[in-house]
């Protein structure tokens, strides 16, 4: 789970803290905004995230560890929002807990009917690292189903691409990425710089490097207030699918709780809000998302006339350094009979990455880009 | 006992996941993508090869290409500190080709776009080699993107990615947080290319005789040499970029010695300074771009030779229809300022152009309709391509160009109209 300060400025909160043992403890505070320390989102090293501190009575800071205090493995820190509960520390449990250090891990299973829209805040706010280094293959063909399977019809376009990305703003929800292709061979070498907003009227900045003319070329994304038709790279996966979405922009209605793919679900319908609808693809949304890892495992999408287009899954999730990653994500186009698949070859969360790295000079300086690239594919190959 | 069957079914009912209502139209099977049809994701090489084929048929004179090209390309760290870069071409002409002489089944030419050695430390870069730089937003008109060289000898057959001539530079770089500064200096300015070979051949194709002397004042190494200073600079939505440049004029001014007994030209490069601005700003979906240059002591072919001062502007903007279509327009006028002692020779040149691109089923088939239109010579190109994606590595491509060049008031650009069409496959690995 993300911590972030929006999580924190919402009224009413209570912590648990969970032990690798299965053990609970839960932290009772007569103060308020006692999760705010959670904030510092530094130090998030694999095993180690915070630390939680005890001033007299009660729980008054999480701050992050300092060198040295003891890690307890498997432990886990993790904190709840529900509206409408009075939160009360327990003194007695916080003395246990002092300059402990926990792994991020999972939230509990919300126990009153839960709201949607504070789950989906969740979902968005779920910690995926602060940067990351990551190895993708993008696989799209057209394809038709033949006795109960699905078959493509044509060679399997591939993109593979390499991409280091880093969160940045004051809540940690603005990224800047580069991403260079590796595969095919006809586009080796293109390279992206991207910085994506939270803001939601703010535009995503992009430059190309087309290695063709030896430019970089800004790019022009399309107008906010009309829906993007492009897709990634050529697959099915739109620019809007992989949008952080906005908890504001949309309506929940929470369906039902089931199973799905044998992991607990949330089913959740989001409809875009009428400022929305009017720059989205979809009039609706069906997701189904993990109540214990706070991900979506599956998403169906209807286009604006309100007929099935998309269907989204994901699969594969595996845990590292404390974060839940999906592995293999399908894209089913049922309008184009066109399925994509986009896998997450490798991946190390939380390298140590250079600020510069993610400006216009790694687009032209090779050296530059190239050392620091080389030192993360070190990094890969070490774990 | 039949309510507990029911209780019983009902809770088996509730295990097997039934889909739900909304799940209808829409396929519950699994599939990867990623593992049909041999897809190997391990390859992974610093080299770049493209095999090209090229048949065209031009209206003029019948005459064809036919062209067999592979481009290798490689880019990396050499060591730990050194990237190196290489980009050339090798391209064959069958024995139909326009360029291969009578009577030879081919005829073979090597060209090195870029080979460079560049290393670069903490805030600073150092680049040496053979290599093309651009200068400016625009991306069809030139007001400061002067330095590298072009292409025109085969301007209906070229694409304009090959259109830019790689020249010996040495760069220099230095970045700092959102702005960067580069001074280039190139020992030896290349000329711009025109479909006669050879000035001799120019001057005789233009004066209609070869009965002149030509005496070409090409200044070697170092005395052709340029140095271009510039600063850019990155902040949110807006870009700029300032130039300082000493120039060598890539086209020669021919300068009349003698008149008898036969006459006698020598063709000069003059040297000259240019002060360029540049900015470009994203609103909403479009790209404004604004460039302005300053250019002291040039003298354009157009002006018959006479030395003069302009200030080029030019404006241009990229439009993105929501990822649907992309529309860019570009203009620009070249104001000249003549010397009180010369009337002006010509009227100002100026350039429109337009180009406008659409993608279809997925990136898989992309059009690209491009005009434009330049003074002097009343120059108009209008194209139209098809490129088709067979496979990621597998494009073909349908390229129809006209060239209309509507007189030829000087030596540059010294263009012949021509149609052409041309069919292009390239393969990749």
């Amino acid at each position: 789970m993300k911590i972030s300060r929006n999580m924190f400025q919402l009224p009413l909160q209570f912590a648990e803290i969970k032990l690798s043992s299965g053990r609970r403890l839960r932290t009772v505070s007569r103060r308020d905004n006692v999760q705010d320390a959670l904030v510092s989102r530094e130090g998030r090293t694999p095993g180690a995230t915070a630390a939680v501190e005890r001033t007299g009575t009660y729980l008054s800071r999480v701050r992050k560890c300092r060198p040295g205090e003891r890690q307890v493995e498997g432990a886990a820190l993790y904190s709840q929002v529900i509206g409408g509960l009075e939160h009360v520390f327990n003194p007695f449990t916080l003395s246990l807990l002092a300059g402990l250090v926990f792994l991020v891990a999972p939230p509990a299973p919300v126990a009153a009917a839960p709201d949607p829209r504070a789950i989906m805040q969740q979902v968005i706010d779920r910690d995926d690292g602060e940067a990351r280094y990551t190895r993708s293959v993008i696989a799209t063909c057209r394809y038709r189903k033949q006795g109960g399977k699905i078959k493509c019809v044509e060679r399997p376009r591939v993109k593979i691409l390499e991409g280091v990305e880093k969160d940045y703003g004051p809540r940690g929800r603005d990224t800047r990425s580069v991403t260079i292709v590796l595969e095919p061979a006809a586009e080796r070498g293109i390279g992206f710089l991207q910085y994506d907003y939270d803001d939601p009227d703010r535009e995503t900045d992009q430059w190309m490097y087309l290695s063709a003319l030896g430019k970089v070329k800004r790019l022009v994304s399309g107008k906010t207030d009309e829906p993007k038709r492009g897709t990634l790279f050529g697959s099915e996966i739109g620019y809007e699918d992989i949008e952080r979405p906005h908890t504001e922009d949309y309506v929940y209605t929470l369906l039902r709780e089931e199973e799905w793919d044998g992991r607990p679900t949330w089913v959740i319908e989001s409809r875009p809000t009428p400022k929305r609808a009017r720059r989205s693809n979809y009039s609706r949304a069906i997701q189904w998302i993990d109540r214990e890892r706070m991900l979506t495992l599956r998403v169906l999408l209807y286009d604006r006339g309100g007929k099935p287009v998309k269907q989204i899954t994901m699969s594969n999730v595996f845990r590292q350094d404390g974060i839940w990653v999906v592995g293999r994500l399908n894209v089913n186009n049922v309008q184009t009979r066109r399925i994509t698949t986009m896998k997450t070859e490798s991946i190390v969360i939380n390298p140590e990455v250079d600020d510069e790295l993610l400006t216009l000079r790694t687009l032209t300086d090779g050296t530059f880009r190239e050392r620091r690239l080389a030192a993360l594919r070190a990094r890969l190959r070490t774990e | 006992m039949l309510r507990r069957i029911a209780i019983f079914l009902l809770l088996a009912a509730s295990s097997l996941n039934v889909p739900a209502a909304e799940s209808e139209g829409f396929d519950s099977l699994d599939f990867d993508v990623t593992t049909a049809g041999g897809v190997d994701t391990t390859h992974d090489t610093r080299w770049r090869h493209t095999l090209s084929y090229e048949h065209g048929w031009a209206e003029e004179g019948g005459s064809i290409v036919q062209r067999l090209a592979w481009r290798p390309q490689w880019d990396g760290l050499v060591g730990d500190r050194v990237f190196f870069s290489l980009d050339a071409r090798l391209r064959v002409y069958g024995s139909q080709d326009r360029f291969t002489p009578a009577g030879r089944d081919h005829t073979g030419r090597m060209r090195i776009r870029s080979l460079f050695l560049q290393s670069s430390g903490e805030q600073w870069a150092v680049q040496g080699g053979y290599q093309v730089i651009n200068l400016g937003f625009m991306d069809i008109v030139a007001v400061s993107d002067v330095f590298a060289p072009w292409d025109f000898s085969e301007p209906a057959w070229t694409a304009p990615e090959d259109a830019r001539l790689g020249q010996p530079v040495l760069a220099v770089s230095h970045f700092t947080g959102a702005g960067s500064l580069h001074a280039w200096v190139n020992v030896r300015a290349e000329v711009t290319r025109y479909p006669v070979d050879g000035l001799g051949e120019q001057v005789a194709a233009l004066l209609g005789t070869t009965n002149f002397v030509l005496d070409d004042a090409a200044p070697d190494y170092f005395a052709r040499g340029e140095v271009v200073l510039r600063y850019q600079h990155s902040q949110g939505d807006i870009e700029q970029e300032y130039i300082l440049a000493s120039l060598v004029q890539n086209d020669p001014a021919f300068e009349t010695t003698a008149l008898l007994p036969v006459p006698r030209l020598r063709a000069v490069y003059p040297r000259y300074t240019m002060a360029a601005w540049g900015l470009s700003r994203v609103r909403d979906n479009v790209l404004w771009k604004v460039e302005a240059a300053w250019k002291q002591g040039i003298r354009p072919a157009d002006t018959n030779g006479v030395e003069v001062d302009s200030l080029d502007l030019g404006v241009g903007m990229e439009y993105n229809a929501a990822e649907d279509w992309r529309l860019t327009l570009e203009a620009s006028r070249y104001f000249r300022r003549y010397p009180s002692t010369v009337a002006a020779t010509t009227d100002d040149p100026w350039q429109v152009a337009a180009r406008w691109s659409r993608d279809f089923l997925n990136q898989t088939l992309s059009v690209v309709a491009f005009a434009a239109r330049s003074q002097p010579g009343r120059v108009t190109t209008t194209s139209l391509s098809l490129t088709y994606r067979l496979q990621d590595d597998w494009i073909v491509e349908l390229a129809a160009t006209h060239v209309d060049v509507g007189e030829t008031t000087a030596l540059a650009p010294l263009l012949e109209t021509a149609s052409a069409t041309v069919l292009r496959t390239r393969y990749h690995w």
